[in-house]
């Protein structure tokens, strides 16, 4: 014989409060269903504190729903959904609803909550591997996507966010001082009005490189760090830490013509910007090698051009295993 | 057009009713009547611009404390006596809430902690709830991609929703 679980009328009122926050989600109640509800209410005291605390659940949630960590289950979610979809696809005889049946699309991936005219609409803009994307944005804004990035973009009336999941982008942001203009790396988030900037995440880094106008730029310990126009802003995730530099504009919009440009570049990020454009990513065989300090222009996706070029000039070592580039620095490549 | 406006409002109802509901029986004796205030709250929305304002939620709140003070008015007026230390407490209490409209006591729980609780759930689980409570993807089209009865989503919802209830961190 088993004993009985005590927290099992918890769970059991717990769940009943969450499926009345359900039903009373989906609109008007047969007056059945608001007489139950009331009878459900008044009959226990116990029963108006679940309801309580199944609201509060659901307001922590969507209060949360804009940080990252949310944002990625959420990108989750709704690549579970569009997965589902293509697959219930086949599978049903009526098919889906058609604002649930999206083109696939390598450019634009549309996400779903979504479509538009929707509350809240957010979209995904996502680069394929060497592919660099331009986007105009519904508010003018454009956005220029470097290769291997993803942004997940969310428009409301009271602002613009913007998620940099992974990658390189631009903005030139259209000016609304009504709407602030916001992108999120990692842990920081950077806050514009009218202005051009870029913000990238790189080996535990985010980027931001100021053009015009301003921007604050704000990280785990909420402090905001204004930039100035030429200004670029080095800010390790997860410190609260910044460091500016004076950014070399141009070298460092090379990429948008499929040029990269490093100077005294680690080869670990250097590596991770050309591996954004490289079909079989190049792979760091060392610590020593991550660390080496490498310069140049590169065509973006001459991956070959970009091996011969450091290995010609430094102590790197190139070595093909399983099919894959791997950087040593020689002498250590005995494996 | 108005395809798109009912589309906003049904979606802002989705989002706000039950805090809404919770809202009006903190401060109704009876959960007919706080139906019927959140209900109010949503006709009021009906003329009013949606996309120009600046927060949805704290405008809805607003609406809400407002129907409840032009409520309270007119119980003082019909009970002028009996009902007035009543009302009057009401109203008090009303001033005081309003620089916070969202009255519902959101638990501290950390980020990390909130994150982590939802990791624990089944990944199905945790999927149909961010699909239903943060992207307002209707129950319908969650249960056809899925290939579920619109009672099974509303079971993962709640499964999701009991268990971060059931974890709460702070003192009640």
């Amino acid at each position: 014989m088993t004993v009985p679980d005590p927290q099992l009328p918890q769970l059991a009122l717990a769940e009943e409060a969450a499926r009345w926050c359900v039903r009373l989600c989906e609109g008007e109640m047969t007056s059945s269903l608001r007489a139950q509800f009331t009878r459900w209410l008044t009959s226990d005291p116990a029963h108006r504190a679940a309801f309580d605390q199944a609201v509060e659940a659901w307001q922590e949630v969507g209060a949360a729903e804009g940080t990252s960590e949310i944002l990625a289950l959420r990108v989750e979610a709704l690549e579970s959904l569009r997965r589902a979809q293509r697959a219930g696809a086949g599978r049903q005889v009526f098919g889906i609803k058609t604002r649930w049946v999206l083109a696939a699309s390598v450019v634009v991936a549309l996400l779903f909550g979504i479509v538009a005219g929707r509350y809240p609409s957010s979209q995904l803009y996502s680069s394929g591997t060497g592919q660099r994307r331009n986007v105009t944005l519904a508010d003018g804004s454009s956005m220029s996507l470097d290769a291997s990035s993803e942004v997940l973009v969310r428009y409301s009336a009271a602002q613009r966010t913007l998620q940099l999941l992974r990658g390189r982008a631009k903005f030139q942001v259209a000016r609304d001082p009504g709407r602030p203009f916001l992108v999120r790396a990692a842990d920081r988030q950077v806050v514009a009005t009218g202005t051009m900037f870029s913000v990238e995440i790189v080996q535990k880094e985010v980027q931001v490189i100021l053009y015009q106008g301003h921007v604050s730029v704000t990280g785990p310990d909420r402090m905001p760090t204004a930039l100035v126009a030429g200004d670029e802003l080095i800010a390790p995730i997860s410190l609260a830490q910044v460091h500016i530099e004076t950014a070399n504009v141009a070298r460092s919009l090379s990429w948008e013509s499929d040029q990269l440009e490093f100077v005294d570049e680690s080869l670990a990020s250097a590596v991770e910007r050309v591996n954004r454009y490289a079909r079989t990513p190049i792979a760091i065989g060392d610590a020593a090698a991550a660390s080496e300090r490498i310069s140049g222009v590169f065509t973006a996706g001459d991956t070959r051009a970009f091996i011969e070029g450091i290995t010609a000039v430094s102590a790197l070592k190139a070595e093909e295993h399983n099919g894959q580039e791997v950087l040593w620095i020689s002498g250590r490549a005995t494996h | 057009m108005e395809a798109a406006r009912k589309q906003q409002l049904d979606d802002l109802c989705r989002r706000f009713r039950p805090a809404l509901i919770a809202y009006f029986l903190r401060r109704v004796p009876n959960p007919a009547e706080a139906e019927d205030l959140a209900h109010d709250v949503f006709l009021r929305l009906a003329g009013v611009p949606l996309d120009q304002l600046r927060s949805a939620d704290a405008y809805i709140f607003q609406v809400a404390a407002n129907l409840l003070r032009d409520r309270a008015r007119r119980w003082k007026v019909r009970y002028a006596y009996a009902a007035d230390q009543v009302a009057a407490a009401e109203v008090d209490e009303l001033e005081t809430h309003a620089s916070d409209p969202e009255r519902i006591e959101v638990a501290r729980r950390s980020l990390a902690t909130l994150v982590a609780q939802l990791m624990e759930l089944p990944k199905r689980t945790r999927e149909i709830f961010i699909l239903y409570r943060v992207e307002n993807v209707a129950r319908r089209d969650i249960a056809q991609a899925y290939g579920l009865s619109l009672s099974s989503v509303e079971k993962e919802v709640a499964r999701a929703t009991a268990y971060l209830m059931l974890h709460r961190e702070y003192p009640r």
